[in-house]
């Protein structure tokens, strides 16, 4: 058991084939994938639960992050971008140890936040197109 | 559309199948091939959006088009690459322009 510091964590993005690093990232939340199940009791069940059981299907799910925003920086002038024209991209969550965390997913919303004391900031949210494939220990 | 990398990036490696990859998750076995592998300084990339990477200071044009439709001079491109340098090794930024100290930086050449 140990407890991994998650300062060195990078958001990266897929540009032309080239995987860049997103400036000035607070947070990274997700992603977040979910099992579905169902509600499966029966009217001639002996207990009174409710029972669940998995219909086979996982929902991606979505990853947050937050940014220090700056509208010149070219790497948030290509997320900007992406929400004028939408596209599927790559992903990584790169953690400070393993492999990455890749996916694909479309960014939704970036939405810029400007506060008095505060700096300029952004949250952004994506939506997964698929399950994320996990970090794996090198071998 | 064709620019250089400058330095060492992770690029999407295309032997790799993302399917096969669901697959082996699936099973619990390893998949061998990784997403991403190393492409080193002086990779050419060939791309739509290649000029993006000149813009992010990863990659210097390679061919007419990209130079144009980066758009910038060989002055500012030193510096978005000195700036993604710094960036890449968490010490910060500046860019061409850009207030630093209270004081605006001039305008490059």
């Amino acid at each position: 058991m140990s407890k991994r510091s998650s300062k060195g964590t990078t958001l990266k993005i897929e540009i032309a084939s080239v995987y860049t690093s997103v400036a000035q990232l607070i947070s990274l939340n997700g992603p977040g994938p979910e099992v579905q199940d169902t509600e499966t009791p029966t009217l001639d069940q002996v207990g009174n639960e409710i029972a669940h059981d998995v219909t086979g299907w996982v929902e991606p799910g979505t990853s947050d992050f937050e940014i220090y925003w700056d509208p010149l920086l070219t790497t948030h002038q290509t997320l900007t971008s992406l929400l004028g024209a939408p596209a599927v991209k790559n992903w990584q969550n790169q953690y400070p140890v393993g492999t990455p965390m890749s996916y694909s997913a479309i960014l939704k919303s970036l939405t810029p936040a400007a506060g008095v004391g505060e700096m300029l900031k952004a949250s952004g949210s994506m939506q997964l197109t698929g399950l994320a494939t996990y970090p794996e220990a090198p071998e | 559309m064709k620019a250089k990398l400058v330095r060492e990036h992770d690029v999407l490696n295309p032997d790799y199948n993302r399917d096969h990859h669901t697959l082996c998750v699936a099973r619990g076995e390893r998949y061998p091939i990784s997403m991403t592998k190393k492409a080193p300084a002086g990779t050419i990339i060939d791309h739509p959006e290649a000029w993006r990477l000149v813009t992010l200071g990863a990659a210097v044009p390679e061919d007419d088009e990209c130079r144009q439709r980066a758009g910038l001079t060989e002055k500012q491109m030193e510096k978005v690459i000195a700036a993604a340098e710094r960036l890449s090794l968490g010490i910060g930024y500046d860019i061409p322009g850009q207030k630093k100290n209270g004081k605006k930086e001039p305008a490059p050449a």
